[in-house]
């Protein structure tokens, strides 16, 4: 059995491992990224059971105005 | 993303019109590991917004419970015979007229499309009918 030179380990080596520090950077700015809705916005709210009520109210609160609805998936 | 930018460019040219926007931002494919980052939140930076973050997509089943519950009051027409319990709503855009009052289901959109980038020139034309007197 051929064995591998030292170079290509090392490339081996590299191509498993930054992967999996890329991977693991992103989602470590996905979890602490910030998170600041543009100025003159009201607060990003989080929506739950408990709490579609409020988006509701909103919703209704602007009834003399047309509204946009729109879901988006964030990436 | 492009659906949001689509969108903030005809609230940019619809500036004047009296209107509000519910931006609801959820999970769906396998990199939504998180809320919307503020680079995300930017894309729709019209004061008019106020944007949301929904986990459980519980937005979305309220949509869908709504829908199979009373199938008649939406014009979906085929598109709703594609609608089950694991629909998910989203890519999605709904226009809704002055007026238009959310009871215990969302009421019927004036407009509606999927993906948003595709459904920006409907959208501009539902705008130009929904804000006149």
């Amino acid at each position: 059995m051929k064995k591998l030179s030292v170079w290509t380990k090392t490339a081996l080596a590299l191509a498993v491992l930054v992967p999996i520090a890329l991977a693991g950077l992103w989602l470590a700015w996905m979890k602490y990224a910030p998170r600041r809705v543009p100025a003159g916005q009201p607060a990003l709210a989080t929506l739950d059971a408990a709490s579609l009520g409020r988006l509701r109210d909103a919703f209704n609160e602007h009834h003399d105005e047309v509204r946009i609805l729109v879901m988006l998936s964030p990436t | 993303m492009r659906g949001a930018s689509a969108l903030q460019e005809v609230l940019t040219e619809n500036a004047a019109l009296p209107l509000r926007v519910f931006v609801v931002w959820e999970p769906v494919i396998v990199t939504d590991v998180a809320p919307p980052t503020t680079g995300a939140l930017g894309l729709i930076h019209d004061l008019r917004a106020a944007q949301y973050w929904d986990r459980e997509r519980v937005l979305s089943e309220d949509i869908v419970r709504a829908l199979r519950a009373d199938p008649s009051r939406y014009p979906l027409g085929d598109e709703l015979g594609e609608v089950d319990e694991e629909t998910i709503v989203w890519d999605f855009i709904a226009v809704f007229p002055r007026g238009a009052l959310w009871e215990r289901d969302i009421p019927a959109p004036s407009f509606h499309g999927f993906p948003v980038v595709r459904s920006i020139s409907g959208l501009r034309q539902a705008l130009g009918t929904a804000t006149q007197p």
